[in-house]
């Protein structure tokens, strides 16, 4: 229980390194101040699928064992940290020498740009934590879980069992008679939860269905947080109050299987959770800001955690139909209306 | 196509019966579009992709084309997943308020009434107690089954278990060293989509006559309308006897048989005692054990 307290309260500031380093990389040290510290997380979290990812395909193009995707796993995130930790510090001092530069020679101001938070504005954070903490609560302490259309538990209890990537049938037990489709084989997400529970020794069950569904919680109201910022730059109490609706609706929006608020509440450790969720709402908010290298990670996430066949998945799509909306825009509207 | 056609339609329709968000996010882009709010670039163009992207998901004929988009596997609500429905509801509501705020400069008491208008709008969106998509807690039900999992696992290291549907649906979940004849992706049939293995006609007679005993209280079972299904080997009319069901299921290399306690206690021993089998009572169940 402890490994995994220390997980989780790790999980979160690695991702924000990773992300903020990945950023950098991305879009350069000083278009990189663009992004807001949620965005720095959710990067991250991209980092993260990715990685996991690639220790899955690793494992399980060679040895198809969990022991050796955990190692892979290892490996690449210790890697990919400390990577990221040496880019940010060189950032960081060198953003805090540039600024401190700047001071003395009269430019720029001392209090920055974070000012005082209004009291109207921490009202609303307060009743924001509060509707977070009680939607994190729910996930924690009750299993109102909707497993019929999904098997990750059982394929999680599985891979640990056998330590072996898709050697038989969760449903049963026994080895696959016919196997199983190869673009379902390459999701990473059962092997990134049988890793995570072999590290943290925490139960499947704990994991799957607890643990993980708080954590997309999370990243989900990370992701609204980003799409909030890209519709509301400048006001702080419009960006908060869009939050706390965004809030009640996750509640609201459990009414139907294939609703994000339904994933949310009822099926976190889902891809098709995390897609709607999480990559959707951010990659609304990217495709407002125009941060389409970021939407390529998207994308390609996408394809790692949910099962899109031949579809290239709904991210992809988006971004086309958006960019087609846009340049319609442009030729009915004209540029004028850009500018507005 | 036309069948296709119909799908996305009803798959609509579906979609508006289970709770009223879509109505709300419709509404909310209808007011700001009457109001003129929303004018700066970004909400301008969340307003008209998720506008056009509704449209073309509400419309039967496009809805059909996304849907094969995303191949037939998922149902018309995934394609819901294009359309930011709860951000533009958001946003919507934030730009309402303000818009409100304005023109009752500042009138407090009037906006926190507006406020609880909209929340109560938000609230009236939801599924109102439908219980289509009810979700119950786990929890209790799977605590019954892990002290029937586990008190069965306490000398085995291994087993292979033939058990009613209600320990089927959690014994994988809770223990990886129970192999079972039959998951629950026998009669929750989209899960065999994961994979690309099929049940025989005699698995199926297994799980009919498992099903049957729970119901009738008896070793002999009718086949029950419900049940009944040319291709899987169950006819209506025909009857399924207990003796040869755990014949079978000893074959396919079943050496643990729960069977449910509603059975009667004199007909379930003899049949044990038919088969060399021991029979204890477990819980709510009967245990039928291959002797060692």
């Amino acid at each position: 229980m402890l490994k995994l307290a220390i997980f989780v309260l790790l999980f979160l500031p690695a991702c924000f390194v990773m992300g903020r380093a990945a950023l950098v990389l991305l879009y350069g040290r000083r278009r990189q101040r663009e992004f807001a510290w949620e965005d720095g997380i959710l990067t991250g979290g991209l980092l993260v699928i990715g990685l996991a990812e690639g220790a899955h395909l690793g494992a399980l193009l060679r040895g198809q064992s969990v022991s050796v995707a955990s190692e892979y796993l290892f490996v690449l995130s210790a890697v990919a940290f400390v990577g990221s930790l040496a880019v940010w510090c060189i950032v960081y001092f060198r953003t805090k020498k540039e600024t401190k530069k700047g001071l003395k020679d009269g430019q720029g101001d001392a209090t920055g740009p974070c000012g005082r938070i209004p009291r109207n504005e921490k009202v609303l954070q307060g009743i924001l934590l509060v509707i977070f903490l009680l939607q994190l609560a729910g996930l924690l302490f009750r299993t109102r879980v909707y497993p019929d259309y999904d098997l990750t538990l059982e394929t999680v209890v599985t891979f640990l069992k056998e330590d072996r990537l898709y050697g038989s049938n969760p449903m049963t037990g026994f080895p696959y008679a016919q196997g199983i489709p190869s673009r379902l084989k390459i999701l990473c997400l059962p092997t990134l939860y049988s890793v995570i529970c072999r590290w943290t020794g925490c139960s499947e069950e704990l994991l799957v269905y607890h643990v993980i569904p708080g954590l997309v919680l999370s990243f989900a109201y990370l992701a609204y947080a980003s799409l909030g910022r890209a519709l509301f730059p400048e006001q702080g109490f419009q960006r908060r109050l869009f939050l706390v609706f965004a809030a009640i609706l996750f509640w609201v929006g459990d009414s139907m299987y294939g609703l994000e608020g339904f994933g949310l509440l009822h099926g976190g450790f889902q891809g098709t959770a995390i897609r709607g969720a999480v990559l959707m709402p951010w990659l609304f908010g990217l495709c407002l800001r125009r941060g389409w290298k970021l939407a390529l990670g998207v994308i390609a996430a996408e394809a790692c955690v949910v099962w899109t066949l031949y579809g290239a998945g709904m991210g992809a799509f988006t971004v086309c139909c958006y960019a087609l909306l846009l340049l319609c825009g442009r030729r009915f509207f004209g540029r004028r209306e850009e500018t507005k | 196509m036309m069948e296709l056609l119909k799908n996305a339609w009803k798959g609509w329709l579906d979609f508006m019966g289970a709770g009223k968000m879509s109505a709300l996010f419709l509404l909310g882009l209808l007011v700001c579009a009457y109001l003129g709010l929303g004018e700066d670039r970004s909400k301008r163009e969340l307003f008209r992709y998720s506008g056009v992207m509704a449209a073309l998901c509400i419309c039967p004929f496009t809805a059909v084309l996304f849907m094969l988009y995303q191949t037939k596997f998922y149902d018309y609500e995934w394609i819901w997943s294009l359309v930011p429905m709860a951000g533009v509801i958001a946003c919507c509501e934030v730009l309402f308020l303000e818009w409100f705020w304005r023109r009752e400069q500042g009138g407090g008491v009037r906006v926190l009434c507006m406020l609880a208008a909209l929340l109560a709008l938000n609230l009236f969106s939801s599924s109102m107690g439908n219980e289509k998509w009810r979700v119950e807690d786990l929890g209790p039900e799977r605590e019954k089954v892990r002290a029937v999992v586990s008190e069965m696992m306490r000398d085995e290291e291994e087993i292979v278990l033939w058990a009613p549907e209600e320990i089927v649906r959690f014994a994988r979940g809770l223990d990886g060293n129970i192999k079972l004849l039959y998951g629950r992706n026998l009669w929750q049939e989209h899960l065999n989509a994961y994979s690309y293995d099929t049940y025989p006609q005699e698995v199926w007679k297994l799980f009919a006559w498992m099903e049957m005993a729970g119901r009738y209280g008896r070793v002999t079972v009718p086949m029950d309308l419900d049940f009944v299904s040319e291709e899987r080997g169950l006819y209506a009319g025909s009857t399924l006897d207990g003796r040869d069901c755990v014949e079978t299921a000893l074959r396919l290399g079943a050496d643990h048989i729960l069977v449910p306690g509603k059975l009667r206690m004199e007909e379930i021993t003899e049949l044990a005692e038919s088969l060399s089998l021991r029979c204890d009572k477990l819980g709510e169940y009967y245990l039928l054990k291959k002797t060692q």
